[in-house]
């Protein structure tokens, strides 16, 4: 068994549970232990951004010294969000005036340790282990037709992620594919759901999740598979307030990419919290084999 | 009030900020109109980066709406200029807050409510932050469905999940605090 440092983030206590649930099981079934940063806080989120240019650095800054101290070597972090603060505020800090001001708030140095702390999504960290996933994989289905919705910030800035692909992305079409799912070529995997403007600026969010929702459906798929809370939250959870508002039918299930590939490697629907989704997937999983 | 009315205030003093804070960024642009095209906002919103950065760049009234961008990156990232933009826009909205007016946005009231909640617990309290800002910007019915079934599926708890750090985190709000208001002298 090996050991990595985890970064939950808020959401993973509260509104995207069935990701963190899944994303261990995925993990545990590859031999890996994900060690929490005892006393994590939280990264600012998009909040920090239009408040300070310094306060997600110095709240990274804060979890970093964590981790340092707790001999984390890497992060592994779900959630979209946290995860672009966190590389986001790795940029900023190799600037000297930034860091200066990051160490002043926190009383913390940003030192080669702190620096040297990996932080790694799950999305790019499966992928590598595409081939291991496919050797391991126990329920395989059958013409199980998905679509890969990468959304923003995973690709994007790429001057930040170091994504090269960032307008083509395929490490979650590999992932899929190495389960044995059809994985379908459309146009919407890396548009923006509008995150959490789906609280503030509904006029804005839900026509941009209306186009990612009907393109999804245009493709012919029975699936899109998430890896970020927020875009799940706006595709799933908000799926009938989008439906409402066009008057179209997609009812077509999200789910998060470590839901499925829990399933493929082994783990009960109710392990990966398949019961937690809104859009029911049960149906769908089991005709296409995925699920007896 | 129409979001489109908020000046920033004095026009070189913000010009010469916003080239520094993008460390000279917004000079770059020839207004090419690629983040405008990009832009999946644009598309049905009276909302342009071009428009935007150039005034800034310009000096001139930013007589615009900025609050519209979704920081999705798409402009950073086929802009060939290389230009941060989504970083501008924050920092448009970081120096409009000046006017007391924002503070009746539901943006500027949802940013300030969630990390109220992260200053006091050190991570975010969902529950906590929607009521908040439910009661603050009036729209209290709004998503009221998503309730009973979040919790029944056990995805919203009724109670903080405070970081035991959360003392910390107090701190390093009231110092950046500090160190913002510093830079602004």
């Amino acid at each position: 068994m090996t050991t990595k440092g985890y970064y939950p983030g808020c959401s993973a206590r509260g509104t995207s549970k069935e990701y963190e649930m899944s994303v261990k099981k995925v993990y545990e079934a590859l031999g890996i232990e994900l060690k929490e940063i005892d006393g994590w806080v939280c990264c600012g989120s998009s909040p920090a951004h239009v408040s300070s240019l310094l306060l997600a650095d110095a709240l990274a800054l804060k979890n970093l010294s964590l981790s340092k101290e707790q001999g984390l070597k890497e992060l592994v972090i779900p959630c979209m969000g946290c995860y672009s603060s966190f590389i986001s505020a790795k940029h900023e800090l190799e600037n000297d005036c930034i860091r200066n001001k990051a160490e002043e708030a926190t009383g913390l140095k940003y030192d080669d340790t702190a620096r040297r702390i990996g932080i790694i999504h799950p999305l790019a960290d499966l992928a590598n282990r595409a081939d291991e996933i496919k050797r391991r994989v126990k329920n395989k289905p059958t013409g199980l037709k998905a679509v890969c919705y990468y959304g923003c910030v995973f690709t994007r800035p790429p001057k930040v992620t170091g994504v090269e692909d960032f307008e083509d992305p395929k490490q979650m079409d590999s992932l899929l594919g190495a389960v044995g799912i059809e994985v379908l070529d459309w146009g919407s995997k890396t548009k923006c759901c509008g995150a959490a403007y789906s609280i503030t600026r509904p006029d804005i969010s839900l026509p941009l999740c209306e186009r990612i929702l009907s393109d999804a459906l245009d493709a012919g798929a029975d699936l899109i598979v998430v890896a970020c809370p927020l875009c799940h939250g706006n595709l799933d959870m908000r799926q009938k307030q989008v439906e409402k508002k066009f008057g179209k039918m997609f009812g077509i299930p999200v789910v998060y990419m470590t839901q499925v590939l829990g399933i493929a490697l082994g783990a009960s629907p109710r392990e990966v919290g398949l019961d937690k989704l809104f859009v029911d997937p049960i149906g769908v999983l089991k005709s296409k084999g995925l699920l007896r | 009030m129409t979001e489109k009315t908020i000046n920033p205030m004095e026009n070189e003093k913000l010009r010469k900020r916003l080239i520094e804070k993008t460390g000279g960024d917004i000079l770059k642009c020839f207004s090419c109109g690629k983040c405008a095209a990009s832009c999946p906002v644009s598309q049905f919103l009276d909302f342009n980066p071009r428009r935007v950065i150039r005034k800034a760049a310009l000096g001139a009234d930013i007589d615009e709406d900025f609050w519209p961008c979704v920081s999705c990156f798409t402009c950073n990232a086929r802009c060939p200029n290389g230009i941060d933009i989504a970083r501008a826009m924050n920092i448009l909205r970081i120096e409009a807050q000046k006017d007391k007016k924002t503070a009746r946005l539901p943006g500027i009231i949802f940013a300030r409510a969630f990390l109220e909640s992260v200053e006091k617990n050190g991570r975010l309290y969902e529950l906590g932050m929607l009521a908040k800002y439910k009661i603050k910007s009036g729209r209290l019915l709004d998503d009221v469905e998503f309730g009973p079934p979040l919790m029944l599926k056990g995805k919203m708890g009724l109670l903080p999940h405070k970081s035991k750090n959360a003392k910390a985190v107090g701190e390093i709000f009231r110092r950046v605090r500090e160190i913002d208001a510093r830079g602004e002298k």
